[in-house]
C-alpha cells in the first residue's frame, strides 16, 4: 500500500500543492509538538510534585501553644503514630532564612509570635490521614494544623490540568486543519487530473488503484514537511531545556523529558503522514464514487 | 457480446443524441460504423467502452445488464474492452512503455511478465526505438501506434476504435487497418467509427450507419 513508484501513473509531484503542502504540514508538526511538549512537562511535573508530597507533611503548631510546650507534645505524639518515619522540628535559622527576603537579615525570631513548623515523613503516600491527625492531636496542641500539601497543590493542578486541556483542543484545532488541508488539495488535484483518471478508468483501474496515486503523495508530503518540522521542534526544545537547567527555581519541577515523551513527539509526523494517507484515500474514494 | 435495445443517450438537459438504438455484435464480428460528423458514433462508442450509462433503454455487455451494474464491477469489464480514441488519450507525462503498459499494471500484472508483453508488442508495431520517448516527442502516427498498441496488449474480447485513419496517411492507414484485419481473425470483436465513407469499401465487413442518432444496418 505505500509502494513508491518511479514516477506516478498520475503526475501530482508538478502540482503546485507538492510544493506548499510540505510548508503546511512542516509548521502543523512544528506547533503540535511544542504544544505536546508543553502538556508533557506539564504532566511530569504535577505527577514529580504529588510524588515528592505525598511522603512529606508539614504540621503546624501555633506560637500560643508552642509556648505552653506544644512541640514537644507534638513531637513525641507525631512519633508514635504509625506510618511515621520522622518529626523533626524546623530549626529557626532555616526559617530565618526563608524569611530574610522579606523581613531582613538581623531579626530575632524569638520576638516574633511565629507558629512552629514540623516535618514529618511517612512511609508511603497516604499512610498518614492528615484530617485525623490533626483531630487525635489537637486534644492536647490547640490549633495545631497537619497539612500534606493537597492544599496548595490543588489550584496548580487545576491551573495545569486546564492548560493541558487547552493544549489538547490545540492539537484537534491542527489536526482539523491539516485534514482540510489534505482534502483541498485532493480535490484540486482530482479535477486537474480528470482527463488522466478518465484514462486509467478506461484502461480498467478500480477506485482503489487512483486512490492509491493520491495518498502515497500525500503520504510523501506529509513527511516531507513533517520531518524537518518535528527536527526543528526537537532543536527549539533542547535549547529551552538547557536553559531551564540552569534556572534556579526551586518552586519550578526540572524541565524533564524522559524517553517516552520523545517517542511520543517521534510520531508527530508519522501520525501526520497517515492522516494525510488516509484522507487522502477517504476523499478520492467518496468523489470517484459520484461518478457513473 | 453486446446488446443494444431502445437505447438513448443525452448529455446532462440536452436534446437526445441517441435515439432508440438497437445494436448486437456477435463474437468475433467485425463491423464499421459510419455517419456523418455529430450523428453520435463517438457517442454511442462511449456507451460500448462503459465510459457513461445509457440516459434509456438496455445495453447488455458481456451478460450484465449495464444499467444496474455496480460500479465496482465496471473495471473488470473495462479490461475486456480495447479503445483507440481519435485523439489518443495518452498520458503526456508517461513514455511510450509506460502507456503502453498501463492496462496490464492497472490490473496487477507483474512487473517482468508486463516487460516481456509490452516489449514484444512494440517490436511489432514498430516502436522498438521509442520506448522511452513521450508523447509530446512523437508524430501523430507514432501516437497512434502508442494508442493501439495500448488498446490491445490487454487482448481485449472487444476492439472499439473512434476514426483511427483521420491523421493518417494512406500507408500508415493501410497499415493500421491490415492489423485490425489480423486481429480480427484471431478472434478479436471489432466496430471502427469512421466518417469516411470510402473506408468500408475496401473490406467485406457489414456497416452500420448512424444518422441523427439514429442507427441503420446498410445492406
Ligand atoms: N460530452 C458532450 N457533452 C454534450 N454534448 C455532446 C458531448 N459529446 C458529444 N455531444 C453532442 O452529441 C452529438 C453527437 O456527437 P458525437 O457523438 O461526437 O458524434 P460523432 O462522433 O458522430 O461526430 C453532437 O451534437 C455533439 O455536440
Ligand atoms: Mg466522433
Amino acid at each position: 500500500m505505500l509502494g513508491f513508484r518511479r514516477s506516478g501513473d498520475v503526475p501530482l509531484s508538478s502540482d503546485p500543492s507538492a510544493r506548499f503542502v510540505p510548508w503546511i504540514i512542516g509548521t502543523m508538526v512544528f506547533l503540535s509538538a511544542l504544544v505536546l511538549a508543553v502538556a508533557l512537562v506539564l504532566g511530569n511535573a504535577i505527577d514529580r510534585w504529588q510524588l515528592s508530597h505525598s511522603v512529606q507533611l508539614t504540621v503546624e503548631v501555633p506560637a500560643a501553644a508552642a509556648q505552653d510546650g506544644g512541640v514537644e507534645v507534638a513531637l513525641e505524639k507525631l512519633a508514635a503514630l504509625p506510618g511515621v518515619v520522622s518529626a523533626a522540628r524546623v530549626e529557626d535559622d532555616h526559617i530565618a532564612a526563608l524569611l530574610a527576603p522579606w523581613v531582613g537579615e538581623d531579626l530575632d525570631l524569638s520576638t516574633l509570635p511565629l507558629p512552629v513548623l514540623i516535618d514529618v515523613e511517612v512511609t508511603t503516600p497516604g499512610a498518614l490521614d492528615p484530617e485525623a491527625a490533626e483531630r487525635q492531636l489537637s486534644g492536647d496542641v490547640p490549633g495545631i494544623r497537619v497539612d500534606d500539601g493537597k492544599r496548595w497543590l490543588e489550584p496548580v493542578r487545576a491551573t495545569a490540568g486546564a492548560l493541558q486541556a487547552i493544549a489538547g483542543f490545540v492539537l484537534f484545532l491542527i489536526g482539523l486543519a491539516s485534514i482540510a488541508t489534505v482534502i483541498f488539495m485532493t480535490r484540486t488535484g482530482l479535477s486537474v487530473h480528470r482527463d488522466t483518471i478518465n484514462v486509467l478508468h478506461q484502461v480498467g483501474a478500480h477506485d482503489s488503484y487512483v486512490a492509491r496515486q493520491f495518498q502515497n503523495q500525500a503520504l510523501r508530503l506529509a513527511l516531507i514537511g513533517g520531518i524537518p518540522g518535528l527536527l526543528l521542534a526537537g532543536l527549539c526544545l533542547m535549547i529551552v531545556r538547557s536553559l531551564a537547567a540552569r534556572l534556579e527555581a526551586p518552586l519550578l519541577p526540572a524541565v524533564s523529558f524522559d524517553a517516552g515523551a520523545w517517542i511520543l513527539l517521534a510520531l508527530l509526523p508519522l501520525a501526520a503522514a497517515l492522516i494525510a494517507l488516509l484522507t487522502a484515500r477517504i476523499t478520492v474514494m467518496a468523489t470517484l464514487a459520484r461518478m457513473p | 457480446m453486446v446488446r443494444f435495445e431502445n437505447v438513448g443517450l443525452r448529455y446532462g438537459s440536452g436534446p437526445e443524441v441517441l435515439h432508440d438504438v438497437d445494436l448486437s455484435l456477435e463474437p468475433g464480428s467485425y463491423h464499421f460504423l459510419v455517419g456523418p460528423s455529430g450523428a453520435g458514433k463517438s457517442s454511442l462508442l462511449s456507451l460500448l467502452y462503459l465510459a457513461r450509462r445509457p440516459t434509456r433503454g438496455l445495453v447488455t455487455m458481456f451478460g450484465s445488464d449495464i444499467a444496474s451494474a455496480p460500479r465496482a464491477s465496471l473495471p473488470e469489464m473495462r479490461r475486456r474492452i480495447g479503445v483507440v480514441f481519435q485523439d489518443y488519450h495518452l498520458l503526456d507525462h508517461l513514455t511510450t512503455f509506460d502507456n503502453v503498459a498501463l492496462p496490464l499494471r492497472v490490473a496487477g500484472v507483474g512487473s517482468a511478465q508486463i516487460r516481456e508483453h509490452v516489449m514484444e508488442l512494440l517490436e511489432w508495431v514498430g516502436l522498438g526505438d521509442k520506448v522511452d520517448v513521450q508523447p509530446p516527442f512523437m508524430s501523430g502516427g507514432e501516437k497512434q501506434r502508442v494508442a493501439v498498441a495500448r488498446a490491445v496488449i490487454g487482448q481485449p474480447d472487444l476492439l472499439l476504435a473512434d476514426e483511427p485513419t483521420g491523421n493518417l496517411d494512406q500507408a500508415m492507414a493501410h497499415r493500421l487497418m491490415r492489423l485490425f484485419e489480423e486481429l480480427n481473425r484471431q478472434g478479436t470483436t471489432l466496430l471502427i467509427a469512421t466518417h469516411d465513407t470510402n473506408l468500408p469499401l475496401q473490406f467485406p465487413h457489414p456497416v452500420l450507419r448512424l444518422d441523427q442518432g439514429q442507427l441503420g444496418l446498410d445492406g
